[in-house]
């Protein structure tokens, strides 16, 4: 993932990418076209997936469980699907929860330089 | 010749990184899909077909890096091959004892305990040691080597088994293990008294060695076939994966 100032991933942003893609597989099975172009949308930009670099890591989530691929014809195109496991769902809740932790502090500490 | 469209160059790559051809089918079908989503949508943008194609393919990224980083990804999805040492070790060890029990279930060793005279002398005992532990270092280093250049892990699990079970008839060829009782010096010390297990290879010859053959022409067989099958898997072009790009 990158962002659109800077073409190598910052460290902090690690974690993020399995983060937005949990989120958005929670709301409906998306293939690996769609699940790029809606990352770059709701960014607006901000955020993008390298094109190809999305599906090495929907492998890793299919092998590491958290993810699940079925093959579904859509409008007479047959794509890969992938859905949220219940393992998913367990790592989603704990990484939301630690970015909230994350946030929460950075935002603390920020505020303090202001004050 | 023309240049290979970039769906070519991945499922190329990652052939030759022996990427299982179930996954190679699961990656080309996908990424062939992409191409076509991101060279539909650059042609409703107006670009012409070629201009669109340029795109597409800008935008996918390096083939060849791509299979690389399917490639990582498997291999760090797999604890043997996160932990190559690890992973050999257990079967090493697991197969070195499936290897034992079946020379002593097929009466082929006998295992007896013995109260005698240290035989060994320092200097030959290290050097057996020695001459063990670079026959080790260099079956491990083999197994490695496999490990590194392929995806599939049972690839090199099935090259360490006959390995395995040669250095496990090797080293059970005439092994004696100190038992316990007396000064652990015994094992170096001349003239002192200990008890030994001797597990001792009875007629190390044409059998042992026959079994031992069938395994390492087991593995080679399966090794070739694997790689002749991968080497005639057809290119994207003439896949249902390469019509979609077409």
């Amino acid at each position: 993932m990158t962002t659109k100032t800077a073409k190598t991933n910052p460290n902090f942003l690690n974690g993020v990418p399995e983060l937005l893609v949990l989120r958005l597989l929670a709301r409906r099975a998306m293939y690996g076209y769609e699940i790029v172009k809606e990352i770059q949308l709701q960014t607006r930009d901000a955020l993008t997936f390298g094109e190809g670099c999305i599906y090495p890591y929907l492998h890793y989530l299919e092998a590491e469980k958290q993810v699940r691929s079925k093959r579904r014809e859509v409008e007479g195109r047959s794509r890969n699907y992938y859905e949220l496991t219940v393992r998913g769902k367990k790592r989603l809740a704990a990484l939301e929860s630690e970015w909230s932790r994350v946030t929460e502090a950075v935002a603390a500490v920020r505020g303090g330089q202001h004050a | 010749m023309p240049e290979a469209n970039p769906i070519e160059k991945l499922q190329r790559r990652l052939i030759e990184l022996g990427c299982p051809v179930k996954a190679v089918r699961k990656i080309v079908r996908e990424t062939a899909e992409h191409f076509q989503d991101l060279r539909g949508e650059a042609m409703r943008q107006g670009l012409p077909q070629s201009a669109a194609e340029a795109q597409a393919t800008a935008l996918l990224g390096n083939p060849e890096a791509l299979a690389e980083e399917h490639v990582r990804v498997w291999r760090n999805s797999q604890v043997w091959l996160r932990h190559p040492w690890l992973g050999w070790g257990l079967v090493h060890g697991v197969l070195g004892s499936m290897a034992f029990f079946t020379l002593v279930i097929l009466g082929k060793m006998e295992v007896q305990y013995d109260n005698m005279v240290s035989r060994s002398a320092p200097g030959e005992l290290t050097g057996k040691f020695f001459l063990e532990g670079i026959l080790l270092y260099l079956i491990v280093r083999y197994c490695l080597r496999i490990a590194g250049r392929y995806v599939l892990r049972f690839r090199w699990v099935i090259a360490a088994l006959p390995l395995s079970f040669l250095y496990g008839v090797i080293m059970t060829d005439h092994l004696s293990y100190y038992a316990g009782s007396g000064s652990s010096y015994g094992v170096y010390g001349e003239g002192t008294r200990t008890d030994w297990m001797i597990f001792q290879v009875i007629d190390h010859g044409p059998a042992v060695g026959i079994v031992a053959l069938v395994f390492i022409v087991a593995a080679y067989g399966f090794h070739t076939w694997d790689r002749r099958r991968l080497s005639r898997m057809p290119l994207a072009a003439s896949t249902a994966a390469g019509k979609l790009m077409s």
